[in-house]
């Protein structure tokens, strides 16, 4: 059965099914670029509906979206630009984290350099809040850290 | 949305205590210390320097050399860069300017913009004068001071890197007379950086290497054949006759000086010696014997698109340039471009007397997307944009020019430096 579904035609569809009990449909090709579901079909066969216990009805459809641009060549810088446009910080590591459980590479990557990106010219405290980060450092140690460094605090932008 | 992320054990803690309230969602997703860190490896430098500063932990990761690797991974293909040097006038004794690291793919968009140079680039207060190569974002530099009379010099080395803005003090002291050269490069089997100096003289050739870190020159053999362009050009050496390239160097030889008539040049005659710096021993590589007719002065090597390239003016009409493909492997040598210096828009007076010892003209690198090469000519300097796709030549205004290094060797110990750790010295790609 796992055979016949690898060497399917792309009209083939998965059912996936999100921590939160909902269905999504997704074509076999697509599944395929997600490592983690491929393993499950390859377990359990395609014609069952694949849990995906850790990955939510809000990101799933997100990611579909994503994979289906992929199989047909269509992503573009614009088409990257306008998928992460509207979604705040949580949002994206989310989907970070979805595409991580995924094992879906190049969404994990396109995800990667994104939130580097929103992060490159930001301040260390905003770094902070953002991972959730304790500051350890005593403030002679921080501040001693900044004098060596001076040039890199340079150019950073206003916290919102 | 649901709490997900189960990670450090603070945000357990905190599950445990949210879950009895029947869950609400949390103020911020908290994601695991190892996406962290690949998360990390997409900043630029200048981001991670200042990170630092963020906790404990992340200053260690930070300047973790598996961290440090991972991080060099995802930049070299991603912007690769070249250095501009600017010349700063009046000039003051020996040559100090500026060194700036600036992105190819920006000056191809761009040929004309106005650069402020931060002074930080400076080379002065560096105290070198030369550029030795450059290396995964770092830049190795040389000085000398003379001893007594003008022909015995002390030289030595600094290992500088721009992006963290980190340079080591001197190191690799060479004390003696008779010019020679060094090359800068990356040994991948072992991760260290090597310096390999070299000279030709009285048909020999001395070759010594230093690995940073160690900080002591070794002696090793001689190259198996004649560096061609050292024994008739050493001036020009560094930028025509030797390339490093994949943890190894590469000179244009030939076996027999006696015999190289340069009226009567054929490609057969040359060879590559590779020195390979992991195992520092010599690799023999030839030329593609399906180049015939006689070449209009010496072939010179370079490396575009990440190939071991050779170029050459054939029959005073066209400018050739082959790419080894694979390297090391000889059957992988496929001809590159072959285009007339009528196309280039260039002048080639072959009565020039430098022509007679090597064609003059010179790739310098290749764009990403292989569109756009640059090219110079040693001479007059001024690079040459040339577009494969639509044939279009662009004169630029910019001078372009591979720095020599020359110095002075006399082989007996050298001073050691110690107290300065290796891995101290971060090396980040731009």
């Amino acid at each position: 059965m796992a055979q016949e579904a690898s060497s399917s035609t792309s009209s083939k569809t998965i059912s996936l099914k999100t921590g939160d009990g909902e269905i999504f449909e997704i074509e076999a090709s697509a599944a395929k670029q997600m490592k983690t579901v491929q393993r499950l079909i390859d377990d359990l066969g395609d014609d069952i509906t694949i849990p995906l216990h850790n990955v939510f009805s809000k990101e799933l459809p997100k990611i579909i979206e994503y994979y289906k641009k992929d199989i047909t060549g269509e992503i573009t810088k614009d088409f990257e630009a306008e998928f992460v446009k509207d979604l705040n910080d949580d949002e994206v590591k989310v989907l970070f984290l979805a595409a991580n459980y995924l094992d879906a590479n190049k969404l994990f990557e396109f995800l990667s350099q994104n939130i580097a990106d929103r992060l490159e010219s930001k301040s260390v405290e905003y770094v902070r809040k953002y991972f959730g980060v304790e500051n350890d450092f005593t403030p002679e140690e921080e501040s001693k850290l900044r004098e060596e460094r001076a040039w890199s605090f340079r150019g950073i932008k206003e916290d919102e | 949305m649901y709490l997900r992320c189960i990670c450090s054990n603070k945000y357990e803690y905190a599950i445990g205590k949210e879950e009895k309230k029947c869950i609400t969602l949390p103020s911020t997703v908290v994601l695991p210390h190892d996406l962290i860190v690949e998360l990390l490896s997409y900043l630029p430098v200048k981001s991670l320097v200042r990170f630092r500063s963020v906790c404990k932990s992340w200053k260690t990761v930070i300047y973790d050399p598996t961290f440090v690797k991972l991080h060099l991974k995802r930049s070299p293909t991603r912007n690769p860069l070249f250095t501009l040097t600017t010349y700063h006038v009046p000039r003051t004794l020996g040559y100090y300017y500026s060194v700036i690291p600036y992105p190819i793919s920006r000056f191809i968009e761009n040929r004309s913009f106005n650069l402020s140079v931060d002074p930080y680039y400076s080379l002065e207060d560096k105290e070198c004068s030369h550029i030795v190569g450059t290396c995964n974002g770092l830049i190795c530099l040389s000085h000398y001071s003379y001893i007594d009379d003008q022909f015995n010099k002390e030289f030595w080395l600094r290992l500088w890197n721009p992006a963290t803005r980190t340079i080591s003090p001197q190191f690799g002291y060479f004390r003696g007379f008779y010019v020679f050269d060094f090359k800068f490069g990356y040994d991948n089997s072992t991760g260290k950086y090597k310096v390999v100096a070299f000279r030709y003289h009285n048909q020999k050739s001395n070759v010594r290497i230093l690995s940073f870190g160690d900080n002591v020159w070794r002696d090793i053999e001689g190259l198996p054949a004649v560096p061609v362009h050292l024994h008739f050009n050493y001036h020009e050496h560094a930028a025509i006759g030797c390339v490093y390239l994949c943890g190894s160097l590469n000179w244009l030889a030939i076996h027999n000086i006696n015999e190289y008539n340069y009226k009567d040049i054929t490609v057969g005659q040359f060879l590559i010696v590779s020195l390979d710096l992991g195992t520092e021993t010599y690799n023999q590589y030839m030329l593609p014997r399906r180049v015939d007719g006689v070449l209009s002065g010496t072939p010179t090597v370079s490396v575009l698109g990440g190939c071991l390239c050779f170029s050459y003016s054939y029959k005073e009409t066209d400018f050739v340039i082959w790419q080894m493909k694979k390297f090391g492997v000889e059957d992988s040598w496929t001809q590159f471009l072959k285009i007339s210096f009528h196309n280039l828009q260039v002048e080639c007076n072959f009565s020039k007397p430098r022509m007679m010892h090597y064609f003059e003209l010179v790739p310098l690198f290749l764009s990403e997307n292989g569109d756009t090469l640059a090219l110079t000519s040693i001479g007059d300097s001024n690079a040459i944009l040339y577009n494969l796709s639509d044939n279009r030549v662009e004169q630029t205004k910019f001078t372009a020019a591979r720095i020599t290094t020359s110095g002075c060797s006399q082989w007996r110990n050298q001073k050691k430096i110690t107290g300065w750790a290796a891995k101290k010295f971060m090396t980040y790609n731009l």
